[in-house]
Parts: structure tokens; C-alpha cells; sequence
């Protein structure tokens, strides 16, 4: 636009939106050409400034990272020796709270296992927080695991299929033998585990986990190819979804019914809720082993 | 008999939890995307109402997670302040996730889309309940909720860098938890309790006494650490700009507007509840986060002007802003908080708004994120310019846009502060910054650079990506609208903000 | 000074653990060691906190039946808690195991400082 011709003011502005012409004011001026050097300068020289960036910071760290460290722990060391004395019946954790607690659990809750009665019960959110995570686990790590096209490549895939072969042909035979006799009682100790919660040390979470590993047992010595065929895709999604659907729906109704005075037997709920984070433990250890394996339930 | 809408709160995280099951259930990337929108929307407008019977009757209650009152079972405790929170954040998430829809579907595979949305509604809940939350321990395990849904948001688009960027925000996430749980360790071995209001009884006692003294200011200081730390506070915020600038555009948006603030609410409510500004004052952990807001704002905008990458620009202009955040909780006014409290949400409108925008205008650019490859783009989709504009006047702080309304107020905070001189020049300081960057990026995407660079961009770019993308156009407007409507009807708000600190 | 020390030796303990593995946590370059350094670091924790749950002499909380008297017991808040806090803990390192085992099949290496570099480069 070198004609000479004197410009109005909003032709100036019109040509400076239209990028047809460079603004005039100094400021404009001086902040779009704080930018130009570095976007022009050679892909080489800003790599190498990256790298000795990326050094700089590497050299850096860890002496930051350290001298806060230390500091962290003395700190904590020298708060600790302040702390109440380990032991005393005295101390403050020790309040009417643990007392109700230990008194009426069961007369509230139906249940003598006080540790039990307090996370299903009096802290039965925190809990459902607890389930939640779990699944979120499992999910997330079959976001990274699960094979797809951009986690499998040939090779992986070769040395899965000679592993199962290696099964087939050569099983081993005490390994084999022992989950057999083994992987019943296992499953039937899990269930007394489960279902006795209330009166005795365990419950759902070590129930769980008691079958999540007779699942593993068994899907070590047989193959997982065998145990696949036994437990799909679909029904250990199936078991996985349906405990914690029927944990919360369970809990909400609880929850809401306690909170409006709503009167409700709610004698089952414990059992119900046992069996539920029973069901989602015991997916979830067996979903890490599988997923970590084999990239596939 | 309470009156119903006291049951909205449990509601709403009853709703998230199912809706984030659900979304295994159904597994179709479409479907669930949908449930997810319209889980916010639900969210919205139950928090909504609340809001507005909480307001005008004026009061706060506490809701018992089952038949057991407290100190005996869970509770959670809201007011007009959380209403309002839970209202904002639930818009947000709905409008982030339609404005960066398009790209999602891109960058995610179609069979790990449902779990996405089983991240996003989990994620939903996690906010919820660290907003509400009247227990200590509850608090914690929501905090990890958040995270791990928080994480697998950043990896969702699994390319390499993303991975590294997880794993280092994933440390550090740790770290800040690990930090968390061993204070309230420490807190609940001299307090005792976990339910808010009798710890805080219990901490009011022991600090009237000066029993225990030590161990309260550790387990206090380590608290504000470790949600400092998750929070992006100035010296630990390293991990920010690749997780949040790698990520897919919904997921940044959703990160930066929202999990960085819920841990900050949580923060507001230990503080304000618990401790009280008056011992945080006392202890000196006030002025620790002053000092770090106000080096976080400097330093924030520092490292925003060297990036050429324009999200990982964005990201760390996030840590500048989430300094004026820590700065206002650090006057240890209330004042202070309450203009904390309003930047969240000027925060929370405006950063998801410029990184739906600025994930747009890289599309209509062949995918470049790098500045001098964005020059004009805003011609390609005009209103993803115009959003951009917006956004970036509002975090420079110009009239009639949020940003300026939280700048005024945390100035007026800060007269009443002894280092009233400083955070005022800081403040100066950092606006001034931000133009530095803001500026250029705004005329980067609207100057037209000569034909001949056009074309060559062109011929990057896919049609099917510069076709009018309704569901982002309405997203930016909504973002727009509420970019305006905090900036210039601002006075009910603070009024809604005023009484929620009060009725904490 | 060194009464402190024994009579709190739980809590000095778990300090000692939680040192070792936050320092191996934010100092090691290898991934996998990290990860073990925060698995120690949570475990301290948890001796922490169970400690404090803990009285000389009293038994684990499950109620005899008819003998509803609560001296007898330890507190069982602290055992709830570190429950659920082991849960959590154990989700949190399945999740970053698996993000390893990923960054290990794409890039053939655990060391952070080698990943970062390469990272900087795929960049664009």
C-alpha cells in the first residue's frame, strides 16, 4: 500500500487488521518484535539451548530436591519426640469417639468387629471413596494396557502366542496338580473370610483379596487361556460393574435415609456391602495381574 | 424432617459416582460423551437451586452421610459459597468438555473413549466432594480420586511426551498426598478427631494452651504443602507446564480450570474452618504463601514469555494466576479470601475458554501448536479467535472482563495488609507481564502472514477440520457470556462469595 | 532427649522410613526405584498412624459378647484408616507400574533424565 496517499485513521486500523500493513505505534511495534528471533532462530541452536536448558535443570534438581528433603525429615524428626507417647490411654486419639465406637457397634451396626463396623458404617463414605479408587485403578490401567495399536507391535504379539504354546505342550504338572487340589479351598477360605467380617478379623477388602489370588493361582497354572474361557470380557466386567453399582445404590439409600430419619432395616446392608467390595477387590487384583500380563482380560 | 434440597449435595456426588460406573458400562465413546454432558448440566442446575435457597434463607448446614450424627459418622457441609463453587465447576466441565470434543475424538482411540468419560465423571465426583467434604480422612481419599482420574486424563492421548509429563505429574501428585496424610497424621495424634468442627475445637484449645505447639505448626505447614504441591505452588509447579500443555485440549482445559481449584477449595475450607485465619496468621504459614504467590506470579509469567509453544504457554500462565490465588489466601484476611475465591472462578472461566480456543485454532492449523504456525488461524475460525481474544483480555485484567474485577479486589485486600506496597507493585508487575505475552499471541493469530506461508499451512490442513464446529462455537459463547457477566455483574457474586466465608 | 526417643519409637521409626523413601523417591533417576521409594514412603505413613491407634495392654477391637466395656480394647479408628490408606496406596502404584511398563515399550529405557531428553526432541 506505497501509494503515498495519506491514510485516515481507520484505513490505517483496517490495513493493521487485515495484516497489510505494520502498525505504527512504537509499543505494537516493540512487543510483536520481542517475538521474531526466537521463532526465526535455526531448529539446531534452539535444541542445543533446550538441551543445555534440560542439564542446567538436571544439574539443579537434585541439590534443591535434597537439601528439602533433609530439611523435611528433620523437621518431622524433631516434631515426632513431641508427639503423645506411644501406648498411654491417655492420649488425645483416644476420645469419646473410639469409645462410641468400641461401645455401641454393636447394638448400631450388627457387627463385633469394631474396625469392620466403623468402615462400613459410621465411616461408610470414606469406603465408597475407597471402592471407587479401585475401579479407577482398574480403568486407568486398562486405558494403558489394553492392547491396541498403539501398545502392540508384532513382536509382542509373537511372544505371546509362544508362550501359550509352551503352555500347551509342556504344562508343568506339579504346578498344575497343586492349584487343583489347592484352588478350592483357597476360594472357599475367601468366602469365609468374606462373609465373617463382622465378628472376626477380615471382611471384604482381605476376603477380596483372598480370591483374587485363587483366581491368580489358577490362571498361572492352567494358562491364562483356560481361565478366559471361564471368566469373558464381559462377565468379569460384568462382576467388576455390578459390585460397585450395588455398593453405591446400597450406600445411597443408606445414606439418604439416614439423613432424613427415614426409619429402614437396613440388617442386610452389611452383608451386602461386604460381598460388593468383596466382588470389586478381587476383580481388581485379578484385573492387574491379567492387564500386566497379558494386556487383555 | 430437613427440607429437601439439603439432599442436593449428596445428589450431585450420588449422580457422578453412578454416571462414571455407567460409562464402563456402555463403553461407546458417542454415548458416553453424551451422559457426561448431561451429568454437568444435571449437576449445574441441582447446584444451581441450591444455591439459590442456600442464599436467600442465608444459612449453611451440615448433611450426615448416614443414620450417624457427628463427630460419629461422615458429614459434609455446605453453603452459599460451595453451591456456587459446585455450579461453576460443573458448567465448566460440561462446556470444556463440548468445546474440546472435536479434538478428543481425534486424539483418543475409539475403544479407550468410554473409559475417558469414566475418568471425567469420577473426576466430577472427586471435585464435588473435596468442595463439600466435612471430614478430614474424606477429604484425603477424594484427593487421590482426583489425581488418579486427573492423571489418566494427561496420558488419555498416549503419545510419548504425554506419558513422561503423567509420570512426572503422577510423582509429584504422590509427593503432595504422602505430605497431606502424614499431617493429618500428625494432626489427628494431638487433635484427635477427623470431623471438621471438633478438630477445630480441638485446635483452638491446643493453641490457646500452647500445648502440642510444635506439632501443630508441622502438621499444619505440611498440610498446606501438600495441597500446595498439588495445587501448583510456585516452587513445585514444575510438573505443570508439560502435563497440562500436552494434554488432549479438554483435558487441559478441565485440569487447569478445575483439579488445580479443588484442591485449593479444600485448602480455603482447612484454612478458614479449621485452623482459622487468625492462628494461620499467627504460625507465619500466611506469610510463606504470600511469599510464594508473589514469586509464582513474577515467575510464572517469566516462563510463559520464553514458550513459543502456545498451550504450554497457556500452562504456565496458569501458574501465574494460581499465584494471585495463593497471594490472596496469604493476606489471611477475609477479605483476601474472598477475592481468592472470585479469582478461582474468573480462573476457572477464562483458562478453559483459551485453551478450548487456542486446541481450535491449532486444528484449523494442520494440529502446529508452535506460535509462528498459529499466525492468522483466527481468520480460519473466527470465533475461536475472538474467544482467544477474550480470554486473553480478561488474564491481562482489561475493564468489563472478569480478570479486572479479581485484580481490583485483591488490591483492596492487600491495603489492609502491612505488605501492602509490595503485593500492590507485584501486582503491577505481573499485569504488565502478562500483556508481554498475551499481547503478542493475540496479534500473532491475527495478523495474516504473506500468502505464500498460508498456503503452505493449507496444505496441512485436513477439510473436515476447518467445517464449522457447532458444539465448540456454543461453548466459547457460553465461556464468553460468563467471562462478562462476572466482569460486569460482579456485585451479587461477591455478595453470594461474602456470605459463604462468613457461613464457612 | 533419648526418653523422647524410646518412648515415641514408633513415630521415630516411621520418620527414618518415611526419610528413606522420600529421598529415594525425589532423588533416584530410575523409575522403578521411585516408585518402590514411594511405596516405602506410604508404608511409614501407615506405621504412623497405626501406632497412634495402639494402648498398652488392651486387645484388638472385636467385642466379646457381654463384655461391652471399652478399656478393654485398642482404638480402632487408626486401624480403619490405614485400611483404607493401604487400598488407596496399592491402586495409586498399580497405576504407575503400568504407565512404566508403557514408557518402557516405547522407549526401551526407565532413567528420567534420558526420557526427558528424548521427550524434548519428539516435540514439535
Amino acid at each position: 500500500m506505497s501509494d503515498g496517499r495519506e491514510k485516515s485513521a481507520w484505513r490505517r486500523f483496517a490495513d493493521w487488521v487485515n495484516g497489510d500493513s505494520e502498525p505504527i505505534d512504537r509499543t505494537t511495534q516493540y512487543v510483536m518484535n520481542r517475538r521474531p528471533p526466537r521463532q526465526e532462530e535455526p531448529p539446531e541452536l534452539h535444541e542445543q539451548r533446550e538441551r543445555l536448558r534440560l542439564k542446567k535443570f538436571l544439574g539443579l534438581y537434585p541439590l534443591a530436591a535434597g537439601f528439602l528433603c533433609v530439611a523435611l525429615i528433620a523437621i518431622l524428626f524433631a516434631t515426632v519426640i513431641y508427639i503423645p507417647p506411644f501406648g498411654q490411654p491417655g492420649n488425645p486419639t483416644n476420645n469419646e469417639v473410639s469409645r462410641h465406637y468400641l461401645e455401641y457397634t454393636e447394638e448400631e451396626t450388627g457387627a463385633t468387629n469394631a474396625v469392620t463396623g466403623m468402615i462400613l458404617s459410621y465411616r461408610g463414605f470414606d469406603t465408597l471413596g475407597e471402592s471407587c479408587v479401585l475401579f479407577l485403578a482398574v480403568s486407568s490401567v486398562m486405558m494403558l494396557l489394553q492392547r491396541d495399536k498403539n501398545n502392540t507391535d508384532e513382536q509382542t504379539l509373537h511372544r505371546l502366542r509362544r508362550e501359550d504354546a509352551i503352555e500347551r505342550t509342556h504344562p508343568d504338572n506339579i504346578l498344575r496338580k497343586s492349584a487343583k487340589l489347592l484352588t478350592p479351598f483357597i476360594l472357599l477360605f475367601a468366602l469365609y473370610v468374606l462373609f465373617n467380617g463382622e465378628i472376626s478379623p477380615g471382611g471384604g477388602f482381605s476376603g477380596g483379596a483372598i480370591l483374587g489370588g485363587g483366581l491368580i493361582l489358577y490362571s498361572s497354572a492352567y494358562g491364562p487361556e483356560q481361565l478366559s474361557r471361564l471368566l469373558t470380557r464381559s462377565l468379569y466386567d460384568t462382576v467388576r460393574i455390578t459390585g460397585l453399582m450395588a455398593y453405591a445404590l446400597t450406600y445411597g439409600i443408606y445414606i439418604f435415609a439416614g439423613a432424613n430419619g427415614i426409619k429402614l432395616e437396613m440388617e442386610w446392608m452389611m452383608i451386602v456391602i461386604d460381598l460388593a467390595v468383596g466382588l470389586v477387590v478381587a476383580c481388581t487384583i485379578y484385573g492387574f495381574y491379567t492387564m500386566f500380563q497379558r494386556g487383555k482380560v | 424432617m430437613r427440607p429437601f434440597y439439603e439432599n442436593l449435595p449428596f445428589i450431585c456426588i450420588f449422580i457422578s459416582i453412578v454416571c462414571g460406573v455407567l460409562s464402563a458400562v456402555i463403553r461407546d465413546g458417542r454415548k458416553t460423551y453424551r451422559l457426561a454432558l448431561a451429568m454437568s448440566a444435571t449437576i449445574a442446575v441441582l447446584s444451581a437451586v441450591l444455591l439459590y435457597c442456600l442464599y436467600t434463607e442465608n444459612i449453611s448446614f451440615v448433611y450426615s452421610m448416614g443414620r450417624f450424627a457427628a463427630p460419629f459418622g461422615n458429614a459434609i457441609k455446605a453453603g452459599p459459597l460451595q453451591a456456587l463453587l459446585v455450579t461453576v465447576f460443573a458448567i465448566v466441565m460440561g462446556l470444556s468438555l463440548l468445546g474440546g470434543g472435536q479434538s478428543l475424538f481425534h486424539d483418543i482411540l475409539p475403544e479407550k473413549q468410554g473409559l475417558y468419560f469414566v475418568m471425567t465423571d469420577l473426576l466430577m465426583a472427586g471435585l464435588l466432594v473435596l468442595v463439600y467434604t466435612n471430614d478430614m480422612f474424606t477429604g484425603y481419599v477424594f484427593i487421590e480420586i482426583t489425581t488418579i482420574a486427573a492423571c489418566a486424563m494427561v496420558m488419555a492421548k498416549d503419545t510419548g511426551p504425554n506419558l513422561i509429563a503423567t509420570i512426572r505429574y503422577l510423582f509429584m501428585s504422590l509427593l503432595g498426598s504422602g505430605l497431606f496424610l502424614i499431617g493429618l497424621t500428625l494432626l489427628n495424634s494431638i487433635a484427635g478427631y477427623l470431623l471438621m468442627e471438633p478438630l477445630a475445637n480441638a485446635v483452638a484449645i491446643l493453641a490457646e494452651l500452647g500445648q502440642y505447639h510444635r506439632p501443630l505448626i508441622v502438621s499444619i505447614g505440611l498440610m498446606v504443602v501438600g495441597l500446595g504441591i498439588k495445587g501448583a505452588m510456585f516452587p513445585f509447579h514444575l510438573w505443570l507446564p508439560d502435563a497440562h500443555g500436552g494434554a488432549t485440549t479438554s483435558s487441559s482445559a478441565i485440569l487447569s480450570g478445575l483439579v488445580l481449584k479443588g484442591y485449593i477449595v479444600l485448602l480455603i475450607t482447612l484454612m478458614t474452618r479449621v485452623f482459622g485465619l487468625e492462628l494461620m496468621r499467627e504460625v507465619g504459614v500466611s506469610n510463606i504463601l504470600l511469599t510464594l504467590g508473589l514469586l509464582g506470579m513474577i515467575f510464572g509469567s517469566l516462563a510463559a514469555m520464553r514458550e513459543y509453544h502456545v498451550k504450554r504457554m497457556l500452562a504456565n500462565s496458569s501458574v501465574a494466576q494460581i499465584g494471585y490465588i495463593f497471594m490472596g489466601l496469604g493476606l489471611g484476611t477475609e477479605a483476601g479470601v474472598v477475592a481468592a475465591c472470585f479469582h478461582i472462578l474468573v480462573h476457572a472461566a477464562c483458562k478453559p475458554l483459551l485453551f478450548c480456543c487456542a486446541g481450535r485454532l491449532s486444528t484449523v492449523s494442520g494440529h502446529h501448536r508452535s506460535l509462528k504456525n498459529l499466525r492468522g488461524s483466527a481468520y480460519r475460525d473466527v470465533a475461536a479467535g475472538v474467544g482467544f481474544t477474550v480470554g486473553a483480555l480478561s488474564m491481562i485484567g482489561i475493564p468489563l472482563l472478569g480478570g479486572f474485577v479479581s485484580k481490583l479486589y485483591f488490591s483492596k485486600a492487600a491495603l489492609e495488609s502491612p505488605f501492602m506496597a509490595v503485593v500492590l507493585l507485584t501486582i503491577a508487575a505481573s499485569t504488565v507481564l502478562n500483556a508481554l505475552y498475551y499481547v503478542p499471541a493475540i496479534l500473532a493469530i491475527w495478523v495474516r502472514p504473506p500468502w505464500e506461508e498460508i498456503q503452505l499451512i493449507m496444505l496441512e490442513v485436513k477439510p473436515e477440520d476447518t467445517r464449522f464446529d457447532r458444539s465448540f462455537f456454543i461453548a466459547a459463547a457460553a465461556f464468553m457470556g460468563l467471562i462478562f457477566l462476572l466482569g460486569i455483574v460482579y456485585h451479587p457474586i461477591l455478595n453470594v462469595i461474602e456470605a459463604g466465608v462468613r457461613l464457612m | 532427649m533419648l526418653e523422647a526417643i524410646v518412648q515415641n519409637r514408633f513415630a521415630v521409626v516411621a520418620v527414618i522410613l518415611f526419610g528413606i523413601g522420600l529421598l529415594n523417591m525425589m532423588l533416584q533417576q530410575n523409575l522403578m526405584k521411585k516408585v518402590i521409594g514411594f511405596s516405602i514412603m506410604d508404608s511409614a505413613v501407615f506405621l504412623l498412624l497405626a501406632s497412634l491407634g495402639y494402648i498398652e495392654g488392651h486387645g484388638a477391637p472385636i467385642i466379646d459378647e457381654g463384655s461391652v466395656n471399652a478399656s478393654l480394647y485398642i482404638n480402632p479408628i487408626p486401624s480403619g484408616l490405614v485400611l483404607t490408606g493401604i487400598v488407596v496406596s496399592v491402586s495409586v502404584t498399580a497405576f504407575s507400574l503400568a504407565l512404566i511398563q508403557r514408557i518402557y515399550q516405547r522407549y526401551g529405557t526407565i532413567e528420567l533424565h534420558e526420557l526427558l531428553e528424548r521427550a524434548k526432541k519428539e516435540e514439535d
